[in-house]
């Protein structure tokens, strides 16, 4: 079986008052499709950096990320917003709604936005799935930070993604709520045999992916130590 | 925005229109600008329309020949005269007018008719009767104002002259009032009989005689009117076609509709910042969404179209309210009182006016929303990876720029094709564009100043000065909106304050002169002798005077001759003159020399240095005059300094050398000072020498001269005020923005310590301290401008106004502390930990 993500000597150089900040240094990563994937290290080491380039939203410095045998850098700007439409579901540790739609219409955003008609119906049963069917009307706020997460999880998945990216998704969750949320995680996309990849410092969390994978100063750590510990 | 997620757009859209409260100061933003625009225009419209239309009423004829000192001779009527016209004479002339009891009396402006009066348009009479039945057997009309200040009433005498004349009606308005420029006292209309009863034209008087035609071919009067100048060149008469005898009027609504079209447009560009502000402040909210939609697969121009569409509905919506109030308030004109205006008023929307607020409203809303919405554009989705979507703070790319520029200039060639003045509307822009970048410079001085100031400060006023020097934020805009409204309330003050002063200084010297005209050469001595005799009266000098025209210049027909604007006044009708034996004292001649007491020689004439230098001759030059039907020669022999108005004296074009004029028909004009206490008598004293010497009170004149100064100055009090009602839109456009940024600053605060008076002291000190750079910075550009128009346009020296820099100052601070204590309770009152939980 082919790898679904491809990093390549991906670097990633930023500009910033100071000077050039080299963020991603050349990274190299595979993902398998359909398997789960936790990426962890220390703030600052390019974790979030690498997942804005796998997603297309940063273009990388240098190398290649090829996603499902699409080369991401290849692609123009509304190439690549039309291929994240198409592929990709995003979850973010702010959940990121939209403060003036109700948590069905947030739901439907990706789906609208391909112009599907059936926008409705399946962000109602992508709601259903996360266990909110009663809080379709709700504004974002007028939920919990948990629910308000899992409408993102249900907008992240809604569209039928083949990659589930996951910025610290529990970050902003208490314990129970987050573990709620870490279930629906790791189930659905498995259900739907997507792919997912996760950044996350809760080791709890990386614990339940496959694999995990550390990062450091803007490289992945092939070290057999790093493995060993990112998986402890 | 195209496909499928239409439904998407429109829902995002309108939530947001919804839901965004801040978002409509950019519908009254426009909506203020566009309507004053639109109204101005189509009251513009309506005014030249009317002209067109009546023209020939509001000439009184299609064509109206006038002379000076005496009516057109029988010659003159079989040369100009078109064979079936219909003529209808009247002159003209300014007398006094009392009551039979010998009570009060006034200054009049006489109009002698007969019985064609009116030839086009209706006179109408309150109460109403034709004005032949209440001219006839002594009767007499009068207008406005002159039953009220000689305590009389319809049916009363009127003595005017040596006629006891009776009020049969009030004049309401007149087809032909527009006539004669300047005018002083209210119009008294008699016939031709009555006029010679009273005896107040003599030969010499100064009156004017008009002949209006009405033609079997008006269509054809501009060639008439042409015609008639092209054979008698050298008349000494002046002819006016209706199509063409409003220029003045003509001009005038031109020049008004252009300088209340500047006024809107500086209204709506400091509306503009409010529109940028409230933009930019919507945006800014909006940039985790932008980001959210982009990171979920919306394509960037799908994004920005979104938004531009809720700005656009928003632009429409501001326009169309506009238009609507545009369109309606020149129908206000119609509540003016009948007779106000010399011409009834049709006002319809006009197409024109309308479209073209539109276009520059619509012009206004892109030059302002473009750099938000570009940066909006700009927002990148990574930015939720870094926690930074909402700083929105990338610099605009040089493209932007451009198109702003681009869309600014396109604003500029708009308003200059609309305009009348072009080359005055240009200057405007121009000079508001440099007010507006020096007052950036100026502003952006102050902010850094306060931010260097709070270092130094005690920390309660650290925080609110770090606020105010706080790049991006809304102080900027807010202090420049504020600060331009204020600017022009100074100019306005400070001018006013250098006019008074002016007149002011002036006045004193010769505020109780009286000018008496039409005195008749037997009328002299015993004219000189009443003055002497009359308590506290002091003759200050008399000279012979009579009106003539000037022809030719150096031989060649003045109409002909290449004069400068400045200059083209002295050749466009008659003009008064004298002669003397002696320059008037003190004088010395710029080039030339004064003929000899004793000159019997060839006619001499001595005139201003720069009027010969508008003319192109010099000493030794000949002019000729039409003096009576005849023509003159004169030599010039004399240049003079420039005439001064101001000087209180008798300033004359043109002075002869004597002993050749004085065979013409001629008066005497005199100036005396005398107290308003001792006028009665003086009057009384007048009028034995004769009824038709005519006084004329100088400070009526200045009383008039002044009234229509305080007009320019409200029309000018209005232009800043409508800015200073932008900019105090504008402040309440950035109010939203500042009070979320209060509330969070409270909620941090408050979790640090601060009581509630702490919060309102530091709140209150930010909102101040903007009032005083906003004042500052006004007040800076204010007196700049003043002293600009005070040194070139006016040509005076500047006169500073501690009163209006207080005032302007303490202005600034209410409306800035007045806006910021609005809802300031209900902030400093709000709980904190919600909002540090949603912070």
């Amino acid at each position: 079986m082919s790898p679904l993500i491809v990093v390549d000597s991906v670097h990633l150089t930023l500009r910033a008052p100071t000077g050039p900040v080299n963020v991603l240094r050349g990274v190299d990563l595979a993902v398998e499709a359909g398997t789960s994937i936790a990426i962890v290290g220390p703030s600052g080491s390019g974790k979030s950096s690498l997942l804005a380039v796998i997603a297309g939203l940063e273009p990388a410095t240098d190398g290649r990320v090829t996603v499902a045998d699409v080369d991401v850098g290849a692609l123009d700007e509304n190439g690549r917003a039309d291929w994240r439409r198409q592929n990709l579901g995003i979850l973010f540790q702010s959940f990121h709604l939209v403060p003036t739609l109700t948590a069905l219409e947030n739901v439907a955003v990706p789906l609208e936005l391909a112009g599907r008609e059936d926008a409705e119906e399946r962000a109602r049963t992508g709601l259903e799935r996360v266990g909110l069917g009663a809080r379709l009307g709700h504004r974002p706020s007028q939920l919990s930070g948990g629910e308000q997460q899992r409408v993102a999880l249900a907008r992240a998945l809604v569209a039928g993604p083949k990659l589930i990216l996951a910025d610290e998704p529990t970050g902003n969750l208490d314990g129970d709520t987050a573990r709620a949320v870490a279930d629906l995680l790791f189930a659905l996309p498995r259900e739907d045999g997507a792919t997912l990849l996760l950044i996350t410092h809760d080791p709890a969390l990386a614990a339940r992916a496959d694999r995990q994978v550390r990062m450091h100063d803007g490289r992945v750590d092939h070290t057999p130590a790093a493995g060993r510990e990112a998986a402890a | 925005m195209s496909g499928a997620n239409r439904p998407l757009a429109w829902r995002l859209v309108w939530r947001d229109l919804v839901g965004s409260p801040n978002l409509a100061w950019i519908v009254v933003a426009l909506a203020f600008g566009v309507a004053t625009l639109a109204a101005v225009g189509t009251a513009r419209q309506a005014v030249l329309e009317t002209l067109e239309r009546d023209a020939a009423a509001l000439l009184g004829g299609d064509l109206a020949i006038t002379a000076p000192s005496a009516p057109l001779t029988a010659e003159e009527r079989a040369a100009v005269l078109p064979a079936g016209a219909r003529t209808s004479d009247a002159a003209t002339t300014t007398t006094l007018a009392r009551a039979i009891d010998g009570g009060d009396q006034t200054t009049i402006a006489l109009k002698a008719v007969d019985d064609a009066w009116p030839l086009y348009g209706a006179v109408l009479l309150d109460p109403p009767m034709p004005p032949n039945e209440a001219l006839r057997d002594g009767g007499v009309v009068v207008g406005a104002g002159l039953l009220e200040r000689l305590g009389l009433a319809i049916g009363d005498p009127l003595v005017i002259g040596a006629a006891t004349l009776t009020i049969r009606a009030e004049l309401v308005s007149e087809p032909d009032r527009n006539r004669g420029g300047f005018q002083i006292g209210p119009r008294v209309v008699v016939d031709q009989d009555s006029l010679a009863a009273t005896g107040v034209i003599q030969e010499g008087s100064v009156a004017r005689f008009t002949t209006r035609l009405a033609v079997p071919d008006a269509a054809n009067r501009d060639a008439l009117a042409a015609a008639i100048l092209r054979d008698h060149p050298e008349a000494r008469f002046r002819v006016q076609s209706a199509s063409t005898a409003q220029p003045g009027l003509r001009d005038l609504v031109g020049r008004l509709a252009t300088f209340l079209t500047l006024a809107a447009l500086a209204a709506l560009a400091t509306g503009g910042l409010g529109i940028a502000l409230a933009t930019r402040s919507h945006l800014s909210g909006k940039l985790r969404t932008i980001a959210t939609l982009r990171a979920l697969g919306a394509r960037p121009g799908w994004v920005t179209r979104l938004y531009a569409a809720q700005l656009g509905i928003l632009g429409l919506l501001g326009i169309s309210l506009g238009m609507v109030l545009g369109a309606a308030l020149p129908y206000l004109l119609l509540l003016l009182p009948a007779g106000l205006l010399p011409f009834a008023l049709a006002p319809e929307p006009s197409a024109a006016a309308l479209a073209s607020a539109a276009a520059i409203g619509a012009l206004v809303l892109a030059v302002f929303a473009w750099l938000p919405l570009a940066a909006a554009r700009r927002t990148s989705p990574a930015d939720l990876f870094r926690g930074d979507a909402d700083t929105g703070a990338s610099p605009p790319t040089g493209r932007d720029r451009l198109v702003v520029v681009a869309l600014a200039a396109a604003l500029v060639v708009l308003v200059l094709v609309t305009t009348d003045a072009p080359w005055i509307a240009l200057a405007t822009i121009g000079a508001v564009g440099v007010a507006t970048a020096l007052l950036g410079i100026l502003v952006a001085g102050l902010q850094r100043s306060a931010g260097s100031l709070a270092r130094l400060a005690p920390p309660r006023l650290r925080l609110p000065l770090r606020e105010i020097a706080r790049p991006g934020g809304e102080t900027t805009p807010t202090v420049m909106a504020l600060a331009l409204g204020l600017g022009l309330l100074t100019v306005v003050g400070q001018t006013g304050r250098v006019l008074d002063a002016e007149i002011g200084a002036r006045l004193p010297e010769r505020l109780f002169s009286t000018v008496f005209i039409d005195i008749q050469p037997d009328q002299r001595a015993p004219f000189v002798t009443a003055v002497d005799t009359a308590t506290g009266a002091e003759l200050v000098e008399i000279v012979p005077y009579m009106r003539a025209r000037l022809v030719k210049i150096a031989g060649v027909t003045a109409r002909d001759v290449a004069i400068g604007e400045d200059a083209d006044w002295t050749v466009e009708g008659d003009r008064g003159l004298t002669w003397s034996t002696a320059p008037p004292a003190g004088e010395r001649p710029v080039a030339g020399a004064w003929w000899p007491e004793d000159h019997t020689g060839p006619l001499q004439v001595a005139i201003p240095a720069d009027i010969a230098a508008a003319y192109g001759v010099g000493i030794g030059d000949v002019l000729t005059f039409n003096v009576l039907g005849r023509m003159v020669d004169a030599e010039i022999a004399v240049l003079r300094p420039a005439l001064d108005w101001g000087s209180g004296s008798l300033a004359f074009l043109f002075v002869f050398s004597p002993g050749f004029l004085e065979a013409a028909p001629h008066s005497h004009i005199a100036t005396v000072d005398i107290a308003p206490d001792d006028r009665p008598a003086l009057i009384a004293a007048v009028r034995a020498v004769g009824s038709n010497v005519t006084p004329i009170f100088v400070d009526e004149t200045i009383a008039a001269f002044t009234g229509v100064l305080d007009k320019i100055r409200t029309a000018v009090a209005f232009v800043a005020g409508l800015t200073l009602a932008s900019g105090i839109v504008v402040l309440a456009a950035g109010l939203n923005a500042v009070r979320a940024r209060q509330r969070y600053a409270s909620a941090i605060l408050k979790a640090l310590g601060a009581r509630r008076g702490d919060l309102v002291r530091t709140f209150l000190t930010e909102h101040a301290a903007t009032g005083t750079i906003a004042g500052f910075a006004g007040l800076v550009l204010g007196i700049a401008g003043s002293m600009v128009i005070a040194q070139w346009a006016l040509g005076l020296p500047f006169v500073f106004s501690v009163a209006w820099t207080a005032g302007v100052l303490v202005l600034g601070l209410a409306i800035t502390t007045g806006t910021g204590l609005l809802g300031l309770a209900r902030v400093v009152a709000q709980p904190v930990q919600p909002l540090l939980r949603a912070g």
